[in-house]
């Protein structure tokens, strides 16, 4: 109990609240702001990101979307083409019969043509082959023979021919 | 018998007594009455003879034998086809 002594406490403990004071004056508050500034960072980062955040999502919805709408359109747009592709494939189909008529048609006229052409060179044939004929009979020196043989031929023919006008009379 | 009016034979050459009288002969047994042609040569005819006689004529030339022969090998070509010749053409 010697060593103790009030005024050494008082002075201890002076001493104690000084240092308190100027170390919370010197460190905390310096640190206790630089924390608070560093929370306030940290929590606008997190806001930004969050924000970033949102925006991707919303980003990604559009995307999503106008992909979507580009899927349907490029379905309409292959559904038209094969419509349009079907509708043009008809009418050359149609064209084609169409020609092919006609070619049928026009095949026959020519046809037809041609067999007037072959008939008419047909008849001027026979036409020319009769006088050659008839110019080779010519040609040909006629006996008296011939005559004999052309009369007596004649006369066997009407006399037959007199012989059943007779019957078909009586 | 009686007389017919003098009948007319165009004939072909060459010919002799004998062939005309086998016509006249032809004729008058046809008609039971003499014949006697007043004979005209007709080298057109080719060969055979036209007789007229009592107002009808008997042809039995060549030229008139080619004739029918030419018409009958015209119409047999001017023939219309038939329907099957139609539908194989």
């Amino acid at each position: 109990m010697e060593n103790i002594n009030l005024v050494d406490i008082l002075i201890y403990m002076i001493n104690f609240f000084v240092t308190f004071l100027l170390l919370y004056l010197l460190l905390y508050k310096p640190i206790s702001r630089f924390l608070g500034e560093r929370r306030d960072r940290t929590v606008n980062t997190l806001k930004e990101a969050e924000e970033t955040r949102r925006e991707a999502e919303h980003i990604l919805q559009e995307a999503q979307a106008e992909l979507a709408s580009i899927g349907e359109k490029s379905r309409q747009l292959s559904h038209e083409t094969i419509e349009n592709a079907a509708l043009a494939a008809e009418k050359i189909i149609d064209n084609a019969q169409d020609e092919a008529s006609a070619m049928i048609v026009r095949a026959r006229e020519q046809m037809e043509a041609e067999r007037q052409v072959a008939l008419e060179r047909a008849y001027s044939d026979l036409v020319s082959f009769a006088g050659v004929l008839a110019s080779r009979v010519i040609a040909r020196e006629v006996s008296i023979e011939d005559n004999r043989a052309v009369i007596d031929h004649f006369f066997e023919e009407s006399h037959t021919e007199f012989n059943k006008q007779k019957e078909r009379q009586s | 018998m009686s007389v017919l009016r003098t009948p007319v034979l165009k004939i072909a050459p060459p010919y002799d007594d004998d062939l005309i009288r086998r016509i006249e002969q032809g004729f008058s047994d046809r008609f039971k009455t003499d014949v006697c042609f007043e004979v005209n040569e007709d080298p057109s005819l080719l060969c055979g003879f036209v007789a007229y006689v009592n107002g009808m004529v008997f042809d039995a030339s060549g030229k008139t034998r080619l004739t029918d022969i030419k018409e009958y090998l015209i119409d047999s070509v001017l023939v219309p086809p038939t329907e099957k010749e139609e539908d194989d053409f």
